[in-house]
């Protein structure tokens, strides 16, 4: 297991690709080269920000709305207290973020195994990038040596470099669209005294999932070793895990497949849960 | 456990039609759970041959749409494409859709809110009664003279609802923001394990209710063993044999198993399939806990204890 307390991680403002203006508190990142490699954390946006183009990934994302609303579409946004699924080869965006929001990010390799390239490796190959051409709203353009100039997509173009490939190889959509969740329309469905669950949906072949746990205050839940791992956030409330350490709202854990734990609740606590995709 | 050939089912006019003098839809009705609870379903092949129209709606229960041929349109620029399985959640807008020519398989269902679904036999008998008092017309409305002498106009199937059940219909709040189209053709296989030649492919797990989707596949030769999940699952077989001593399915043919049967067949041609897990239900005591099966009578359904724990950890 793994924790992160929120309050000992500074926002840093991450060289950006496409997010001028955003501050991340990066809670856990998983191990580059592992196709279940992930980025966890927090984003603020301190001034409204018309981000990136309409585009796609090779790798899956959750957004999850902590303050503020966060807009994917035209016209549809993720309102407060919801999440979207983002999967991966699905377009979407223009993307556009408001003032003052915060968004909870996890960005994770998606079920076509093409894992998730850490930020501090998407960095230094934009910043090689950024001496051949330049960035802007989103897109990359330089001039090639024979005098013409390209426009690519920005992520695209720094995951090209990362990977030494000649061209993303982009999966297909699995869904049409990213699936927009609403939490409080969920009713909690109890699993043990004081312990109720919301399971807000599992997605593809390797079943990365989200869901919500609530421990009243005074209940323990047992997580029991299995074959997934999951990142636990607490966005409500105070718990204790084992009875030693202690977690506050918007603290984190990371459990491993083989983790168990004692999960109990110093105050009535939610907790936003991600299972990881499981490639076994 | 429930069998139905859908090669030996005659079309008949769809339901909801027959309520609005419609025939551009025809049907055919797999498999029916008609008990009162909250776990009835009604589980159709639907054809339409020239084209349906439905105005923006929602329904108190949800939908699972598998498409066979042609392409279905659900609103403005959205289709499900040839072969799609789609999640249309109880209480989320869609249309209007303008339908047609096409196939699919339409399973609705109680859903996680517990409204249930009311049996088509039922509704047809509210409608007839209230075409006495007022008319249905095209487009899904019905309309009457309301005690202030002006007509009254409201969707259709809500104003029945309303006569059968002798109380509003309170639509449940929605839980996605729109319906969830999956496209099975992009997804991977995986083998079932011990089970040689048999593979699935997981589409999805929606709701609190877990309603699962998934696809399987089954290679000539081998024996496909169903069921025994603790869960009740709709099967429906898009291309294949399979034989039994109980029963023998070919194409376009499904079977219903409670939360403990489980049944077993040699495939005799290579299976594709859709599997429907339905909602579980919590216990009136509110514990998961693993139910024994039996009649939906006895009321609400336990959860999956094994489901629960693999969501969450």
């Amino acid at each position: 297991m793994r924790t992160a307390h929120h309050a000992e991680i500074a926002f840093q403002d991450w060289p950006g690709i496409r997010d001028e203006g955003a501050l991340h508190r990066t809670l856990f990142q998983g191990q580059s080269g592992r196709r279940d490699n992930f980025e966890f954390g927090i984003v603020e946006f301190e001034k409204e920000r018309n981000g990136s183009p309409r585009h796609r990934h090779v790798f899956d994302q959750f957004r999850y709305a902590l303050k503020g609303e966060i807009e994917y579409n035209p016209g549809e946004a993720i309102p407060e207290g919801c999440l979207a699924y983002f999967p991966e080869g699905t377009p979407y965006g223009p993307f556009r973020i408001h003032k003052d929001s915060t968004l909870l990010s996890l960005q994770l390799g998606g079920p076509s195994g093409q894992g998730f390239i850490h930020r501090q490796d998407l960095g230094k190959a934009q910043q090689a990038l950024a001496r051949e051409g330049a960035f802007d709203k989103g897109i990359y353009t330089w001039v090639d040596a024979e005098g013409r100039r390209h426009n690519e997509d920005a992520h695209k173009a720094v995951w090209r470099r990362v990977t030494g490939e000649v061209d993303v190889q982009m999966p297909a959509p699995r869904y049409d669209h990213p699936v927009l969740v609403y939490p409080d329309n969920y009713k909690w469905r109890p699993l043990a005294g004081g312990v109720s669950e919301k399971l807000l949906g599992v997605f593809n072949e390797r079943r990365t999932s989200a869901a919500m746990l609530r421990i009243e205050k005074g209940a323990s839940h047992k997580r029991v070793p299995g074959t997934q791992a999951h990142l636990h956030f607490v966005l409500e409330g105070a718990m204790a895990i084992d009875d030693e350490q202690i977690f506050q709202r918007h603290d984190a854990c990371h459990f491993e497949p083989a983790d168990g734990a004692k999960l109990t609740a110093l105050a009535d606590t939610t907790v936003l849960i991600y299972g990881l995709p499981d490639f076994s | 456990m429930k069998f139905a050939d859908g090669r030996k089912l005659d079309w008949s006019a769809y339901t909801f039609q027959k309520m609005r003098a419609e025939n551009s839809v025809i049907q055919k009705t797999l498999l029916q759970l008609d008990e009162g609870g909250p776990g009835d379903f009604d589980f159709t092949i639907v054809r339409i041959d020239t084209e349906y129209y439905s105005p923006r709606h929602t329904h108190p229960w949800p939908q699972v749409r598998f498409v066979l041929e042609g392409v279905q349109n659900y609103a403005p620029e959205k289709d499900l494409p040839t072969g799609s399985v789609s999640y249309f959640p109880e209480g989320v807008y869609y249309g209007p859709q303008n339908v047609g020519p096409m196939t699919q398989v339409l399973l609705q269902f109680g859903g996680p809110c517990g409204l249930g679904y009311p049996s088509h036999a039922a509704l047809l008998k509210a409608s007839t009664e209230m075409s006495k008092l007022g008319k249905f017309i095209k487009g899904g409305a019905y309309e009457k003279i309301g005690a202030n002498g002006q007509v009254q106009r409201e969707d259709g199937y809500k104003a029945t609802w309303e006569y059968l059940k002798g109380e509003p219909l309170a639509y449940p709040q929605p839980q996605y923001a729109e319906p969830i189209v999956t496209l099975p053709e992009q997804f991977s296989w995986k083998q079932v394990p011990g089970q040689a030649g048999n593979y699935v492919k997981q589409l999805g797990s929606f709701s609190e209710g877990q309603v699962e989707l998934k696809m399987l596949k089954a290679e000539k030769g081998s024996r496909l063993v169903h069921g025994g999940e603790g869960r009740r699952q709709l099967l429906f077989t898009a291309n294949g044999v399979l034989e039994a001593a109980a029963a023998s399915l070919g194409p376009h043919s499904a079977m219903y198993t409670e939360e403990n049967e489980r049944m077993e067949f040699d495939v005799k041609d290579e299976l594709y399939g859709l599997v429907i897990t339905l909602p579980s239900f919590p216990t009136h005591q509110g514990q998961a806990a693993a139910h024994a099966g039996g009649s939906f009578k006895s009321g609400m359904q336990a959860s999956s204890a094994t489901a629960v724990a693999r969501s969450i950890g």
